[in-house]
């Protein structure tokens, strides 16, 4: 009653254009809080089957809030201990960020609480 | 050899620290560990649900009501309060906590419960430059911003308030505040009201009912700006479309965030709170705990009041080893409230969410009433009540699982041959919860009950129940009847002028004069049922003091220690002493006579008090005796229920303004009614001027001079913890006429008002035509007999401290130990 668990997952094939140009991983990964409410992101876990280093960047209004860097063919669980609050009407989006010519797929569990 | 008591700190002395503490002492924990608490307010512990009520000033700041554990209460278990101090940090290595004031306290257990502050969102012009709100700002969750509410509302007129944020709280405030006569406008960015209870019917519903009361109602609307004008003082608000509302005050409600800043400094587990396991341990450390708003249990905050009550509990029994497996398990939130006037209640989902979730829904707009349940595999997964919530007790249950659906789903809303609410409290399980603000269940109710209280004022002094925000009262009432049988007694007590003696106060009177009863023990052997009651002892005796003067039978016992002494007991357990001086007038003699006594009896500190009189602080309990036979002067007064002084200004003599001889008429009526008994102290005043230098329109008695020869009574007035402008009763054309209404207004006041009850009660609570009618007028043909009255009590007056050459007892002044050790009251 008082908050919602929201989730971002799934399991998604990627394309590297470089560490630093970061493109949007798939639609289903962007998240619009509803008018009238609050989102905190709590955690984030990832997954990269790639052979480099790959980056997943959490995005409040197309500027980078979080940073999730993962290592070639490793995992991450990241609890996020300094919540904040995202304002109703913001947009939430996950990017990722490879080497030019890597590709592989991307794991992702994203949870946040609504209220 | 006794074990050494472990020491216990608790950070937070909110609703979450307090009853914690308050059940590990139920526990025996007092036995086990020396508790201290750290409060940042300089209050005992009070309950916030009622702060809505004081806003709306159906409850004042010192009633007992509000507050849940006072300053006593914590030395009488032996808790050390550090008031007024906040925690600053955490030592998790050396166990120590350190506080602003620069104390460090050690501690075995650490208790953490600093509980959540008002959630401020981004505003531009929100804040000062260096941080701090904007005047005219408010949040609403202390006394302190209750306070600074009331203050700005009655400051003065036209004042318009902005309420950011349409839920709970902040329909509670913008209630409050439009009782206090403000225009109110309540700014909500969801799509309706109260969402996070309420579905779209439900707030449309309820926004019908806030409208009624003349809020005004903005939904959709985030707000994103306070806007100032050039001086810099808050003129209203802007929202994110460009429109603004106009305000002199902004109430901000627009939710609450954990506060964990402490807890994050001592390197805790912090997510959205402090992150604690089942036993409400912090992660990592086996000695440190945190309940309330600020610990997160199984990834859930709690806003509301029930859960501390069940987390307090599993913290108490495992600190205290009571049962070291409890655990808490979260907990399904019901909230049944009033809000603005409206009864609400709401748990679980709001609406189907599955295709074969059924969902019963009734809706009459007209009358205000919403009603709907969602079933979910033959359970009760979500219920909303509004306007009529006589089925929330039957739903609470079911929604706990307490008992079976009935098959017509329709019955779950109306009263269909499913059991009355009467029957309902009959067959309510034992561990249902009623008062769900202070956690009492039915079973402890019933438990009461069979315990010998039989009266429903009995059972909630008792429990508790009802004295939260107050919605479970009628259900309360339902289990004591239904639990109670034959036996309920009804309250009438509330009409007595004492609970052991089943008569109201003018019966009591006639009863006293009729059987001749002199003296406590014998009215008690006459008229009380059950024999003797301690707590009826002192309004007794100061009852047959009024009716026989002199003349009644002294018993000690019966009175309280001012009151045996004739001078008022200091909290370090000297007394002070003040001689009357009539008018506020004195001679050089007297002052020299003064300065000998204060010189000769090491007279700590003497001071001039607010009703013009010479207060000499600090007199050991065997001196006065000797202190009064040195004055030798009449009392002052200063200690008891009684006619007390008048407050004057020069008046004619020497003012330049003064209208009418106001020092002569209050040495007058001071001379008249001294040391005259009354339910309550009686503080006079006689100004010579409206311009009032003596302040006597806020006295229990007041008269000024308004020019020909006439003089304005004021009556009911009060300028302490409690304040209100007196009611005119009368003008009058001589001070001879002053004197004698006065007289009538006392006696009338001895003789009617309640134990302890200040005319700035009494006299609203009667009604001012009433008392000009009665008293003024003449209407009921009693004037005659109150002069009689009065007139005989004057005649039997003698001065209390002439005891000092015959004590009424062997030990009335022999010194007793002083009540508290405190330190020695510093000497200026």
């Amino acid at each position: 009653m008082s908050s919602t668990p929201r989730f971002l997952q799934g399991v998604y094939a990627f394309t590297g254009t470089g560490l630093t140009k970061p493109a949007p991983i798939d639609p289903s990964l962007s998240f619009v809080v509803p008018s009238g409410m609050t989102a905190q992101p709590l955690y984030f876990r990832g997954g990269n089957s790639s052979g480099e280093l790959i980056s997943v960047t959490l995005m409040r209004d197309g500027q980078p809030m979080r940073v999730f860097p993962m290592g070639a063919r490793s995992s991450v669980n990241v609890p996020l201990r300094v919540v904040e609050d995202v304002d109703p009407d913001s947009t939430l989006e996950l990017v990722l960020a490879a080497p030019e010519g890597t590709s592989g797929e991307v794991v992702i569990d994203f949870g946040m609480v609504v209220f | 050899m006794p074990v050494a008591k472990r020491r216990l700190v608790v950070v937070g002395n909110g609703m979450a620290g307090a009853r914690t503490v308050e059940e590990i002492l139920a526990r025996g924990g007092g036995d086990q560990f020396d508790v201290t608490m750290i409060g940042d307010e300089p209050y005992g512990n009070y309950n916030r649900i009622m702060l809505s009520h004081v806003l709306s000033g159906e409850t004042s700041i010192d009633d007992d009501d509000l507050m849940l554990n006072p300053m006593a209460w914590y030395r009488e278990n032996g808790v050390t309060l550090r008031a007024g101090d906040s925690a600053e940090a955490i030592d998790r290595f050396a166990k120590t906590v350190t506080c602003a004031s620069g104390t460090v306290i050690p501690f075995d257990a650490l208790i953490i419960a600093t509980g959540s502050n008002t959630f401020f969102p981004n505003m531009d012009g929100l804040r000062e430059a260096d941080g701090r709100l904007a005047r005219g700002v408010f949040g609403f969750r202390t006394i302190e911003d209750t306070n600074g509410m009331l203050q700005m509302a009655t400051s003065r007129d036209d004042i318009r308030a902005v309420v950011i944020g349409g839920g709970l709280l902040g329909l509670e405030a913008a209630y409050g505040l439009k009782t206090q006569g403000l225009d109110v406008d309540v700014v909500h960015s969801p799509g309706h009201l109260m969402n996070q209870q309420l579905d779209e019917r439900g707030g449309k519903v309820l926004r019908n009912k806030i409208e009624e009361l003349g809020v005004g109602v903005y939904t959709g609307k985030r707000t994103t700006a306070v806007l100032r004008d050039d001086s810099g003082r808050v003129s209203g608000v802007g929202f994110n479309d460009g429109d603004s509302l106009p305000a002199d005050m902004i109430v901000v409600t627009a939710g609450i965030r954990p506060n964990v800043e402490l807890a994050r400094g001592a390197g805790l587990v912090i997510e959205r709170g402090i992150v604690v396991d089942d036993q409400m341990r912090c992660e990592d450390e086996g000695f440190i705990y945190a309940v309330g708003e600020c610990a997160q249990h199984r990834s859930e905050v709690y806003g509301l009041v029930a859960p501390l009550w069940e987390q307090a509990v599993v913290l108490a029994d495992v600190l205290t080893g009571n049962n070291p497996d409890a655990e808490y398990h979260g907990s399904r939130l019901t909230t049944k409230l009033k809000v603005a006037g409206v009864d609400v209640a709401a748990m679980g989902v709001k609406g189907p969410e599955r295709e074969d979730d059924e969902f019963v829904q009734f809706y009459e707009p007209r009358s205000g009433t919403y009603k709907s349940v969602v079933v979910r595999d033959n359970k009760l997964i979500g219920a909303m009540l509004l306007g009529d919530i006589s089925k929330a007790n039957f739903l609470t249950q079911a929604f706990d699982d307490k008992v079976p659906l009935p098959d017509e789903r329709i019955s779950m809303l109306f009263d269909m041959g499913t059991p009355t609410a009467a029957t309902g409290a009959a067959e309510l399980a034992d561990d249902v919860q009623v008062c769900n603000c202070n956690g009492v269940t039915k079973g402890d109710i019933v438990s009461c009950v069979q315990s010998g209280c039989t009266s429903v004022s009995e059972v909630c002094a008792q429990t508790r129940a009802g004295k939260g925000c107050g919605s479970c009262k009628q259900l309360v009432g339902d289990i004591v009847e239904f639990a109670a049988g034959d036996t309920l007694t009804v309250d009438k007590s509330a009409e007595w002028y004492v609970p052991a003696i089943p008569l109201t106060k003018p019966e009591l009177i006639d009863a006293i004069r009729r059987q001749d009863l002199r003296s406590v023990t014998e009215v008690f052997a006459a008229l009380a049922p059950d024999g003797e009651d301690a707590a009826s002892k002192m309004p007794l005796s100061s009852l047959l003091r009024v009716i026989w003067g002199q003349d009644w039978k002294r018993e000690p016992g019966a009175l309280f220690v001012n009151d045996r002494v004739h001078a008022n007991i200091q909290r370090d357990g000297t007394f002070s002493v003040v001689p009357q001086m009539k008018g506020g007038v004195t001679s050089p003699e007297q002052l020299r006579k003064i300065a000998d006594v204060a010189e000769k009896y090491d007279i700590p500190m003497i001071k001039a008090t607010g009703g013009q009189r010479i207060d000499l602080l600090g007199v050991k309990k065997e001196d006065l005796p000797k202190v009064w036979q040195d004055l030798d002067m009449p009392s002052g007064y200063a200690y008891g229920k009684s006619f007390r002084t008048v407050k004057t200004c020069v008046g004619t003599d020497y003012c330049r303004f003064g209208l009418g001889d106001s020092t002569q008429l209050g040495i007058d009526i001071e001379s008249r009614y001294q040391g005259l008994e009354s339910p309550a102290k009686l503080k006079l005043a006689v100004t010579g001027c409206p311009r009032n230098c003596a302040e006597a329109l806020c006295k229990d008695f007041g008269v000024v001079a308004i020019g020909d020869g006439k003089w304005e009574i004021y009556v009911g007035g009060a300028a302490g913890a409690h304040i209100r402008k007196g009611d005119v009763l009368a003008t009058v054309d001589s001070p001879e006429e002053v004197i004698r209404l006065c007289g009538i207004f006392i006696q009338y006041y001895r003789e009617q008002a309640k134990w302890l009850e200040r005319t700035y009660a009494w006299v609203p609570r009667i009604g001012i035509e009433e008392l000009r009618a009665i008293l003024v007028d003449d209407r009921d043909g009693i004037v005659d007999g109150l002069q009689e009255r009065i007139d005989e009590a004057v005649g039997n007056y003698v001065d209390p401290w002439l005891d000092r050459a015959q004590p009424r007892s062997p030990a009335q002044f022999t010194s007793s130990l002083p009540l508290l050790p405190l330190p020695k009251v510093p000497v200026r």
